[in-house]
């Protein structure tokens, strides 16, 4: 299936936010929601339409956040990428525009490579300087019990059109050397926050997300908190399975710059 | 292109701080992830696809950019492989070695190219961009750029394996001779990919040993800085 899916998204004069364009096809479905966020941020749902994504799936999202305006991007449920009827890979290819003093909060449900799965999640984010971004995203390599799948996710993001971040994790039976103590090892769940606040140039987030955080790296818990150039932090964990995932990041993290 | 510059480039004895490093191996040995030639060759292999060909991408373009030199080219190098490398103590790493190539190669081919990437940054300019402009000052092509990258990408922890697994130096090389055409194909990739946009080029990350590397630079006894 291909199928594309956009919002736009425009700040009103009082402060809170209108989607002036909120479409999409199946299997990618966007429909807001009444949150318990902040009352001045739209949120929407990403809602799926059909099973999948399913290799030689072709997705498509973009999201564009006009001055001041601030959107909560969740999910229902988690995505489930499964192998198709042709060999190839499905494909997700979100793009991002946040223009000053706009913010967006994604926290979305996990992708589950099954096995024999393919599926490859591209982000590309463009922001202004005095725009904030809360970006939480967690890959499990197989369903319960289940042999990983393959999953390759890639996050750019540029911030004042100077690169802030780009981070490709490719892991699974597809890429040699994943599955070994250099990248995963047995760990079957891993998650990348990324959260960039220009208010925190007061405060150095890393400190105070190292306190919340219990930086570890154990056999089945790893998590570091990694400075980056500018008011932004990476966190990057990695887990036995989910449960131990959860465990690791028991904070709304994503939420921090609510 | 100088096959000899090229071999003296890649020689474990160029006095360039390699040694000093791990390249992550020390942490996974402490913590029990690499005890045996199989796991070294795992580990070995994901170091090889993940840090391999972007090394490799961004030392084939350096080459060209200081071969110019062109110095914006050079700096938006920089600033890509910087945002490839979010760990500090893997981007405090990868500037030391830098710096400390670009010293060792000033020595024996001196030139604009070294001159141009040594102004990069403050910290001096991050490995692969350093090895780039001194395969560009030493006339190395830039295929043997990358297949020399690549190669160092194994190497430097291999050598790093000897002493901390206490191994026999003999099983380290045919763990690494087995590696020889993942190397290849990893170079290839590489020059494939530093055809295109820097945007582009490739940022796959060993997330353990991204990981590691934050806890392994605050231990206060080590044999390895990184």
């Amino acid at each position: 299936m291909k199928a594309t899916a956009r919002l736009v998204a425009e700040a009103r004069p009082d402060g809170t936010t209108r989607l002036t364009t909120l479409a999409g096809q199946a299997p990618l479905l966007l429909r807001q929601t009444i949150g318990d966020g902040p009352a001045d941020t739209a949120q929407v749902h990403l809602v799926a339409g059909a099973a999948g994504p399913v290799g030689g799936d072709e997705l498509r999202l973009s999201l564009h956040l006009g001055p001041g305006a601030r959107v909560r991007i969740r999910s229902v449920a988690a995505a489930l990428a499964l192998p198709g009827p042709q060999p190839g890979e499905s494909t997700l290819d979100i793009s991002v525009r946040i223009d000053s003093g706009a913010a967006l909060d994604w926290n979305v449900q996990p992708l589950i490579a099954a096995r024999g799965a393919r599926h490859r999640t591209t982000v590309r984010i463009e922001m202004a300087d005095d725009a904030r971004l809360a970006w939480h995203e967690q890959t499990l390599l197989g369903r319960h019990g289940e042999e990983p799948g393959s999953a390759l996710t890639r996050l750019r993001i540029r911030r004042a059109g100077r690169p802030l971040l780009d981070h490709t994790l490719a892991v699974g039976p597809h890429y040699p050397g994943s599955l070994g103590p250099a990248v995963v090892g047995a760990g079957r769940a891993n998650s990348t926050t990324v959260i960039v606040d220009p208010a925190w140039n007061a405060v150095p987030p890393a400190d105070r997300l190292r306190l919340r955080l219990d930086p570890r790296d154990d056999a089945h818990r790893a998590v570091a908190v990694f400075p980056l150039d500018g008011p932004a932090v990476v966190i990057s964990a990695l887990a036995a399975d989910a449960l131990e995932l959860r465990r690791l990041l028991p904070a709304p993290t994503a939420a921090e710059s609510d | 292109m100088s096959l000899i510059s090229l071999l003296m480039l890649t020689d474990s004895r160029l006095p360039a701080g390699t040694h000093a490093h791990s390249g992550g191996l020390e942490a996974a040995v402490a913590a029990g992830r690499v005890a045996e030639a199989v796991d070294l060759h795992a580990f070995l292999l994901g170091r090889l696809t993940t840090t391999g060909p972007t090394g490799a991408a961004f030392s084939a373009a350096a080459l060209e950019a200081a071969s110019g030199p062109d110095d914006a080219l050079l700096a938006e190098l920089d600033a890509e492989y910087e945002a490839r490398t979010p760990s500090p103590a893997q981007r405090r790493a990868s500037r030391k070695l830098g710096r400390q190539l670009l010293r060792a190669v000033r020595a024996g081919w001196p030139g604009p190219a070294l001159a141009a990437a040594s102004v990069v940054h403050p910290d001096g300019p991050h490995q692969p961009i350093a090895f780039g402009a001194a395969c560009a000052a030493a006339g190395v092509s830039p295929h043997d750029s990358a297949l020399a990258s690549a190669l160092g990408a194994v190497t430097g922890p291999a050598n790093a394996a000897t002493r901390l697994l206490g191994i026999d130096p003999d099983t380290v090389t045919a763990v690494l001779a087995a590696l020889e055409p993942h190397i290849q194909d990893t170079a290839d990739a590489a020059l494939k990919a530093a055809l295109g946009p820097v945007s582009e080029f490739p940022s796959f990350s060993a997330l353990r040993l991204d990981i590691s590397a934050e806890h392994h630079s605050t231990w206060e006894v080590r044999l390895f800085a990184s």
